[in-house]
């Protein structure tokens, strides 16, 4: 039965060209990011060449203001902006579950007092505050991970949660619990399976928010100095006056690019997985 | 008595992924002027898409695929758009399943119902008026409650203000569609009443579609038993209730419990409704008979009178009489 | 306590506050659900509770089985208090009280095969069972429940079974631990008319077989009648009448069971005397809790029935009834 149901999802995502392209991106991209070390003709960390050089047939997207190949700094960015993503992804998801399913199945006063604290994190303006959280707490990769996770849970976790409240109502959760199965069963045997394809796709989203917050960060000067993201490569393009130059051409606009390009790629595969997952989509029965 | 409505060989297919689906096949019964017919069945029957054919409702993927419908000698199935548009209400009308969707929530009853007899009477707005008011009455409303709106009724008021609306312009022959199905006992026995009188009053036809063989059997005069498609019995209410011969209506009766005769054991139908996609030739009842032999199986019975009045479609009864 | 009840339920209620008006005019209401319900289940019988949707019988089983926190009163089984117990005790006690539920296509989780679904209770309560001795209570009671063989259907989804089908399944759930109370939730009013004696006849020959004591809801008079030692009818969260099955059919004192059972046993006779057995008045579910809960549709009503809630009387032979004018009324029949 499962080999069938993975056959089942594979044919859905087949059929739907939007979330194969979406897949075949992320793909991608996790090559890249995986394959770094051979793919890049220099280590972006060493000064190869001299300061700001064209792109030409040695550095294919020219150098930075300290002589480091921008293309290898890409393709390990993409390690940076891939890595924090989809953990930042992770944590805020496994954080807005436990909150989604503890409100949800418990109700009452916890999830009253859980849904204002979802509401809070959700009306305060994101950029000011993570801007204030990274500088306060100083940039470096866990606290940018945190600092993304702290503000993205809340979203996923109004998701579940409504989710949570319908299975609530199902009836075999009612018989389960009428036949004297522990709390912790119930959760993990009847609500869980049902809540894990929406916070699939809530993760997919997540993910590639994150990557766009990180980015954000970055520019900004808040990110890590020490690893260099798609982010960091634009706050120096900036700082070193790319912007106003030629420069832009290859400094500015191939991680610009990358950025929208993975986003992209994340969008259509939590589409894609949302048709699969979805049983109001599926109609196998 | 003259006939009202005769259906002969209806049948009305679905197309699916999976093949046609044969939802209604070789339906033929007629009801006579102020008659009422209980045509019931178990869900998933047909007895709502016979209903939809005869009012040519039916939509893609569905199709009449055959057989003629005579509302008064008037084939309906060959009537044109305009001519149905003067037909509906004024012949045939329905009383549907749910008043609560049938009811526009933003208009109030009153508007409703006038505004459906202005678009298929001649009259102006006063009379109509008027004639909302006396229907409403009919159905045991205050007629001065026209201005109210479907939320300030309760089900069952709901469920009479449909019935007015189906009245509203006189029609020969209406069909109930399991209308009194999702009310209380008590309600529905006094909407199932408030029909049977209205019957009488005005010497309606009424084809009564319902799952509820107790209810029918104590109001019907005529009933025509669906399964799977196929009408496997139709006779006088009398002649059901004491010389049914099809299988199907032996164990439909056997199912129920009977508050006068509580002893009495009932006894369930043993397997489930064949799919009707890609149903090949056969009784279709064949798989849950008791009595099935080789000719159920490869042949479907032909629906035929067996005693004035009495039609039924069963090789068993063919193989006993010779 | 009578050694022979197993079941006593004492002046159970539950109440939903219903919040009107403004935020600043709030005003609350009580809306009785369940008002004052009283009834004992002895070892063995099948107590019937009919009544139309919303007169409270379900909240009363769920009560009953420990779904929902009573607004006040008792349930005794057993010789326990179910009230009173912390959560690991009910949990406990619920091996011994079972319930089969309405929805066949929503009781059954559709993610778990048939041999998990039944499992479930073993797993809840027979913890120290090999898998394998698990395995086989889930065959017998797979054959117990006449689907055989029973490996035909341990490895199937609910979606692969049919509606009789899986109300059987469901009533397997219930009878796997052998217990001693099973409470019914209307378990045939989802199914087709041509299963539903299945599984009427299926909860009585295990009645027989286990010894079961039962308590039965449905909304149909004649299905309570086919099943039932005792019927309780309720209307508007009370018991209104309450007797054995005989009496209840065959000398209804409430007005409205006299309604009840017209409707179900002559259709025509209530088509002819509508007016003698019913107004067409309406439920109302929101009114006060002021006299008696039947009066807006109760063609006999006097003075009191609107100012005073009639209390239940004894007719004798355990037949009682709460109505005011019960013994008027059988003067006027007789």
């Amino acid at each position: 039965m499962d080999k069938q149901k993975w056959k089942h999802y594979w044919r859905v995502l087949s059929s739907n060209n939007l979330g194969l392209f979406g897949v075949a991106l992320l793909v991608i991209f996790l090559c890249i990011a995986l394959f770094a070390p051979f793919i890049a003709p220099f280590d972006p960390t060493e000064r190869v060449g001299s300061p700001f050089m064209k792109p030409n047939g040695v550095f294919l997207l020219g150098t930075n203001d300290i002589g480091q190949d921008i293309f290898s700094e890409l393709l390990y960015g993409t390690r940076v902006s891939l890595l924090i993503g989809v953990i930042a992804a992770l944590i805020s998801i496994i954080l807005g579950c436990l909150i989604g399913v503890i409100a949800g199945y418990f109700g009452g006063k916890v999830d009253s007092f859980l849904m204002r604290l979802v509401d809070l994190v959700l009306v305060i303006p994101f950029l000011p505050l993570m801007i204030l959280l990274a500088a306060f707490i100083g940039p470096s990769f866990w606290n940018i991970v945190l600092v993304i996770s702290l503000i993205s849970w809340a979203s996923p976790a109004r998701v579940i949660r409504s989710q949570v409240l319908t299975l609530k109502t199902k009836g075999y959760v009612e018989a389960a619990r009428s036949i004297g199965t522990g709390i912790g069963v119930i959760l993990t045997r009847h609500i869980l399976p049902g809540v894990i394809p929406i916070a699939l796709s809530q993760f997919v989203l997540a993910a590639s928010h994150s990557i766009l917050i990180e980015a954000s960060l970055s520019f900004l000067g808040l990110g890590d100095p020490f690893t260099k993201s798609w982010g960091t490569i634009l706050y120096y393009a900036q700082a070193r006056g790319a912007f106003l130059t030629d420069a832009w051409i290859w400094w500015v606009l191939p991680p610009g690019l990358l950025l929208t390009t993975l986003v992209i790629g994340f969008a259509f595969t939590g589409y894609s997985l949302e048709e699969i997952l979805n049983p109001r989509l599926r109609k196998e029965r | 008595m003259s006939t009202v409505l005769s259906v002969e060989n209806l049948s009305t297919f679905f197309k699916t992924d999976k093949g046609i689906a044969k939802a209604v096949e070789n339906v033929s019964f007629s009801v006579d002027e102020g008659e009422m017919l209980g045509l019931i069945g178990e869900s998933g029957c047909g007895k709502t898409t016979v209903a939809q054919s005869i009012l040519r409702l039916i939509e893609y993927p569905g199709k009449v695929v055959a057989g003629s419908v005579y509302l008064n000698g008037k084939n309906l199935l060959k009537a044109t758009d305009s001519d149905l548009t003067g037909l509906r209400w004024r012949e045939i009308s329905v009383i549907p399943q749910s008043a609560m969707n049938a009811l526009n929530p933003v208009y109030t009853v009153g508007d409703q119902i006038i505004e459906a007899i202005l678009l298929h009477d001649n009259v102006n707005k006063k009379e109509a008026v008027e004639r909302t008011k006396k229907l409403l009455e009919l159905v045991g409303i205050d007629g001065e409650r026209w201005k109210s709106y479907p939320h300030e009724f309760s089900g069952g008021m709901k469920q009479r203000v449909a019935i007015a609306m189906a009245l509203a312009c006189n029609p020969k022959l209406v069909i109930s569609d399991e209308s009194t199905t999702g009310l209380d006992v008590l309600t529905q026995a006094q909407v199932i009443s408030l029909i049977k009188n209205l019957q009488k009053k005005m010497n309606l036809s009424v084809i009564l579609i319902s799952h509820d063989l107790p209810m029918v059997t104590s109001i019907c005069d005529r009933i025509a038993i669906m399964y799977a498609g196929n009408l496997v019995e139709w006779a006088s209410t009398e002649e059901i209730l004491k010389n049914a011969e099809h299988p199907y209506s032996k164990a439909l009766l056997n199912a129920t419990p009977d508050l006068s005769n509580p002893e009495r054991e009932v006894t369930s139908i043993p397997g489930s409704v064949p799919n009707l996609v890609n149903i090949p030739t056969c009784c279709r009842f064949h798989t849950r008979c008791p009595y099935a032999f080789d000719r159920c199986r490869q042949e479907t019975p032909e629906f035929k009178e067996i005693k004035p009045g009495h039609y039924v479609a069963c090789f068993l009864e063919e193989e006993q009489n010779g | 306590m009578d050694n022979s009840v197993l079941l006593k339920v004492n002046l159970l209620k539950k109440t939903f506050v219903k919040k009107t008006g403004t935020l600043l005019k709030r005003k609350k209401t009580d809306v009785f659900a369940v008002n004052n319900v009283n009834f004992e289940i002895r070892k063995g019988e099948i107590l019937g509770i009919i009544g139309e949707s919303g007169c409270g019988k379900t909240t009363t089983a769920r009560m009953v089985m420990r779904l929902m926190k009573e607004t006040s009163g008792e349930v005794w089984f057993d010789g326990v208090d179910l009230c009173n117990l912390k959560e690991s005790e009910t949990n406990k006690i619920r091996k011994k009280m079972q319930m089969i539920f309405q929805d066949p296509y929503d009781t059954l989780n559709p993610g778990m095969r048939v041999v998990d679904i039944l499992m479930e209770p073993l797993n809840a309560h027979e913890k120290n069972l090999e898998y394998q001795e698990k395995v086989k209570l889930v065959k017998e009671a797979i054959e117990s429940i006449e689907l055989k063989p029973a490996e035909d259907y341990m490895y199937r989804y609910p979606h692969q079974l049919s509606g009789g089908q899986r109300q059987r399944i469901a009533i397997a759930r219930a009878v796997i631990l052998k217990p001693s109370f099973i409470a019914a939730d209307e378990p045939t009013s989802m199914l087709d008319v041509s299963v539903r004696a299945g599984i009427l006849n299926l909860l009585l020959e295990l009645r027989k077989k286990m010894g079961l004591t039962m308590m039965f809801i449905t909304h149909d008079l004649s299905t309570a009648s086919y099943m039932c030692d005792r019927i309780a009818v309720m209307y508007q969260g009370r018991i209104v009448e309450i007797g054995p099955t005989q009496k209840i059919i065959h000398a209804p004192s409430h007005p409205y069971t006299k309604a009840l059972v017209s409707v179900v046993k002559d259709l025509n006779y209530f088509i002819k005397n509508r007016e003698r057995l019913i107004f067409d008045g309406e439920v109302d579910a929101t009114r006060e809790a002021v006299g008696c809960p039947f009066v807006t549709r109760c063609p006999h009503q006097e003075s009191v029935c609107h100012s005073k809630s009639p209390k239940i009387e004894s007719l004798g032979n355990s037949h009682e009834v709460a109505c005011h004018c019960h013994e008027d009324l059988l003067e006027r029949t007789s």
